[in-house]
């Protein structure tokens, strides 16, 4: 089994994104969702209005509806399965470092597990990606607020012999819930050629597209 | 939203505001809605310069994706959006072997458009290691939540031969995920891989795929 994440200091998570954010997307009214938490309308109202906050058992609670409306399996399975993904898969904390890289994210490279993770995106990578985490983190992933994003990159890897490898990588990025409170960057792509980057940044209409959650 | 009437005073004005609206609360470019539509990104200039509205069928299809759009509010919450949007080559497939959604980066690899991927069988668009794949799943129980995941390494083939290429070697992850109707679907990942790769991952599962049971 892989081992625990590594603790980090968290920045504050926005509770009235978070949970307005999910209960449009289920398309609840602040009714219905005070009842799933057992909890009055007039406190939901108060948390998405930023005059209250959640408790840590609500805020347990929700980051679980989260990750059931996401996955089907617990996220100890889930970590499990992105080491052996066959794509570029990576988790990434709010301090911009690589806490699991797949399968396929070390074949892109042409590296090991350890050519990746516990290393900073930005001091392990060259290109797009150090400007991607940094507008990733601006508009507030790690609290809450994106809701998800998409990025045409190319990136330079400095391995630790020394090596540098260049990729364009198509890449989709979204917010995962884990326990702590603490939301982690999901990043899942693939490698792509020059002409399908190309294409790609055509439909983008640039090199990135930020989704805000509500 | 906006009325359906193309002959109604001010259909033109009503339509470039829901368009805009609906491209500014979403984020989202010309490029993109062009693409989601099937149209180019000039003719959403025109309708949101108010220049013309919509043909009638090309409103329907606003109306699908605006009102699909308002009704998961957007891609954090709910898995099969998150499959579309995949990079890499994913699917969803049910129990009957048919392609429910497909990802970008799949549409990408077969050079088909989604629409002519989805609601296709396995068998239909596939020849060879990926029919045997699902085979495979369906001895094993797969669909009854036997399994916890399957590693492969397929050939992929077209079941009708393309002049031009096969996709060819692939890394697979597979797993059961039970949808919203409580049926377990198959989550399909995958990646090209080199033939060497291919030929050392096929030493490594003892075969084209492992199987791993649910405890």
């Amino acid at each position: 089994m892989s081992a625990p994440l590594p603790t980090i200091d968290v920045q504050a998570i926005h509770w009235p994104s978070v949970i307005r954010h999910y209960r449009l997307s289920k398309g609840l009214k602040q009714a219905a969702l005070a009842h799933d938490l057992g909890v009055t309308q007039t406190m939901v109202s108060r948390w998405e209005s930023a005059t209250a906050i959640p408790s840590a058992r609500i805020q347990a609670r929700l980051f679980d509806l989260y990750w059931a409306s996401q996955a089907s399996v617990s996220r100890d399975v889930w970590l499990d399965r992105i080491e052996r993904h066959p794509a570029v898969v990576g988790v990434i904390n709010a301090a911009g470092r690589m806490v699991r890289a797949s399968r396929g994210f070390c074949r892109t490279f042409d590296c090991d597990r350890h050519g990746l993770e516990g290393r900073y995106l930005h001091e392990a990578f060259e290109g797009d990606w150090a400007g991607l985490y940094d507008t990733l983190a601006a508009s507030g992933l790690f609290e809450g607020r994106v809701s998800s994003a998409e990025s045409m990159d190319t990136v330079t890897f400095h391995d630790r012999d020394g090596a540098r490898r260049t990729r364009h990588v198509h890449g989709l990025h979204r917010p995962s819930f884990l326990p702590g409170p603490e939301i982690v960057w999901l990043l899942s792509g693939a490698e792509v050629s020059e002409r399908v980057r190309d294409d790609v940044r055509a439909r983008l209409g640039g090199q990135l597209i930020v989704r805000k959650a509500i | 939203m906006a009325g359906g009437d193309q002959s109604k005073p001010g259909d033109v004005t009503i339509w470039r505001n829901f368009l805009r609206r609906y491209r500014f609360t979403n984020n989202i470019k010309q490029a993109a809605l062009a693409d989601d539509l099937g149209v180019t990104q000039a003719m959403v200039s025109r309708w949101e310069s108010g220049a013309v509205s919509p043909a009638a069928a090309m409103q329907d299809r606003i109306r699908a994706l605006a009102g699909a759009s308002e009704a998961m509010a957007s891609p954090l919450v709910g898995w099969r959006q998150h499959v579309a949007a995949q990079p890499g080559m994913a699917a969803v497939v049910n129990a009957d072997g048919v392609i429910e959604t497909a990802s970008r980066g799949l549409a990408r690899e077969l050079e088909l458009p989604r629409g002519r991927i989805e609601g296709q069988g396995i068998g239909s668009l596939f020849a060879g290691d990926l029919v045997s794949l699902y085979n495979t799943l369906i001895a094993k129980g797969f669909f009854d939540g036997a399994l916890e995941s399957v590693e492969s390494a397929d050939v992929y083939c077209f079941a009708r031969p393309r002049k031009n290429r096969d996709i060819g070697p692939v890394h697979g992850l597979h797993w059961p995920h039970r949808a919203e109707d409580n049926r377990v679907r198959w989550m399909l990942t995958g990646a090209r891989i080199s033939q060497t790769d291919f030929e050392s991952l096929r030493r490594e599962l003892g075969g084209q795929a492992e199987l791993t049971a649910q405890d």
